[in-house]
């Protein structure tokens, strides 16, 4: 016997039935080839190549100029800016070089006159050896950048154009020395100078590391 | 090429006030104050690379110090009631620092400067300042003094028990009343005005030496040149050992006698020649008793002694 239920079900395909037709009835999905993707990479590819080949857009060539120029332009005031700044402290710190160079080449040359003159108890005096000892290493330590940091060019050149005075001053003294070798004043003068030499450059070192 | 000028005009317009303003940017330093508590009679060390240091001393248990610093130098400080180290440090890359550091007035100061002058005042206690190229100026009723500075001059106007100094090429003038004082140059000129001169020695090469004033009768001048000239000036009737010798130089002078004395010394007459070596021996000026010596010593300088009247 059928219920109405079953006759519902037996009359009527049923609510699986009518989905089903109207899935069927939708339009069919289609799928895409198999070789779609090949075919989609080659166009692109193909693409690709053909847009190599054409020529830069012209618009684009004042644009790579104004972007240069304008570059060139600020690296120009930058450095304006730069040399401004520094100008004034360089161009003191040259000066001072040049007095300090100038110096200590007079010097050098005044040690070097000096020194091929040396009397012959000089040749032997330790306290000679130890101004040469002394020099040599104010020299050095004047030149260190790190020591020097807070010591004044001009300070530095003070030091050589003393030193370039003693030296000048002995050179006198032993010319008298030659003249009249019983001179006991000139003898002591020379004494006297050399220590002076000594305390100027021990002072110097002492102030070099002291600021 | 419209755009182009347009946009290098625009350009132009954002930097040119950046290219005028940093260089006064960078020259401006930053403002200082700061301050510690210190003993009154603590050891203090300042230190001041650039620009001008003043030191004060004022009447309280501190230490302060205000100011401007240059740019690229900041300050640095610290230590204990006892002991203080404060001062600029770093590289100054524009403008220059100045600073006002007050100071516990009896304290025990000790300034080093690389190019900074220096200016103390006002500072009883011991002073010692040593510059490589500032100039420095004390001036106050002080205990003592040692000043040097390499190529800078020292100026010290005071009343203390002693003074050292010390330059090269610099000027060395000492003023005030001072009881012992040792001067050192190489070739910078060396002046002394003290009142009285007390015992006093001076050192130079080639610097000129210049000394105005009465010597006390417990003071001692000892000087000593190498091609300096010397110049003494002492008030009429001052009473001396004179002890000169110019060893290839010359001494030369007048000394004028109290009124009523006679006739005034000429030293260029009196000297004694043995060679190129001049010397002078005698006693000069009134009175009895011991006199203070005044021994000079130059191998090619000149001597000169002269005598003013002062004013009554």
């Amino acid at each position: 016997m059928n219920t109405p239920h079953d006759h519902e079900s037996a009359t009527d395909v049923g609510p699986g039935d009518a989905l089903r037709r109207a899935i069927d009835a939708l339009p069919a999905e289609r799928s895409l080839p198999a070789d779609a993707f090949a075919q989609l990479q080659q166009a692109m590819t193909a693409e690709a190549r053909s847009g190599a080949a054409v020529p830069p857009l012209v618009r684009s060539r004042p644009n790579r100029l104004t972007v240069s120029l304008a570059m060139l332009s600020v690296a120009a005031l930058l450095a304006i800016v730069l040399a401004t700044s520094l100008s004034r402290s360089r161009s003191d710190a040259a000066d001072e070089a040049v007095a300090v160079a100038g110096t200590r080449t007079r010097a050098a040359a005044v040690t070097d006159d000096a020194a091929s003159a040396l009397l012959p108890e000089e040749r032997t005096d330790p306290r000679v050896r130890a101004v040469l000892d002394e020099t040599r290493n104010w020299r050095a330590a004047s030149s260190d950048s790190v020591r020097s940091v807070r010591w004044p060019l001009q300070a530095r050149a003070a030091i050589e154009a003393s030193l370039a005075a003693t030296e000048t001053a002995l050179a006198s003294v032993r010319r008298a020395v030659r003249e009249d070798p019983d001179d006991a004043v000139a003898r002591d003068a020379i004494a006297v100078l050399r220590a002076k030499q000594l305390v100027l450059l021990q002072r110097a070192m002492t102030l070099l590391d002291e600021i | 090429m419209r755009p182009l000028v347009r946009l290098l005009r625009s350009l132009l317009a954002l930097t040119a006030p950046i290219a005028v303003a940093t260089p006064v940017i960078l020259a401006q330093g930053s403002a200082v104050a700061r301050g510690w508590r210190a003993a009154p009679a603590a050891s203090i060390k300042i230190h001041a690379p650039t620009g001008l240091l003043e030191v004060e001393g004022w009447g309280r248990d501190s230490v302060a110090i205000t100011g401007t610093l240059a740019a690229g130098e900041s300050l640095f400080g610290g230590g204990s009631l006892t002991g203080l180290k404060l001062g600029a440090e770093g590289t100054a890359t524009g403008g220059q620092s100045r600073l006002l550091v007050r100071v516990p007035i009896g304290c025990r100061l000790v300034v080093r400067s690389g190019g900074a002058n220096v200016e103390v005042r006002g500072v009883t206690g011991t002073i010692d300042v040593g510059s490589a190229a500032g100039d420095v100026d004390v001036s106050g009723d002080i205990e003592s003094v040692t000043v040097e500075s390499i190529s800078g001059d020292v100026h010290v106007a005071a009343t203390t028990a002693s003074v050292r100094a010390r330059t090269t090429r610099g000027e060395l003038d000492i003023a005030g009343r001072i009881d012992e004082a040792q001067l050192t140059s190489v070739s910078g000129p060396v002046t002394v005005s003290a009142q009285p001169i007390g015992r006093l020695r001076i050192e130079t090469v080639d610097g000129r030496v210049s000394v105005r004033g009465p010597l006390a009768a417990t003071g001692s001048l000892d000087i000593e040149t190498f091609g300096g000239p010397v110049q003494l000036e002492f008030p009429v009737g001052q009473r001396a050992a004179l002890d000169l010798r110019a060893s290839g130089g010359e001494i030369r002078g007048r000394i004028a006698t109290a009124a009523g004395g006679g006739s005034p010394l000429d030293l260029g007459t009196t000297a004694v020649r043995n060679g190129t070596t001049a010397t002078i021996t005698r006693l000069i000026g009134k009175g009895s008793g011991a006199a203070p010596p005044v021994t000079i010593r130059t191998f090619r300088g000149r001597i000169t002694v002269d005598s003013y009247r002062q004013r009554s």
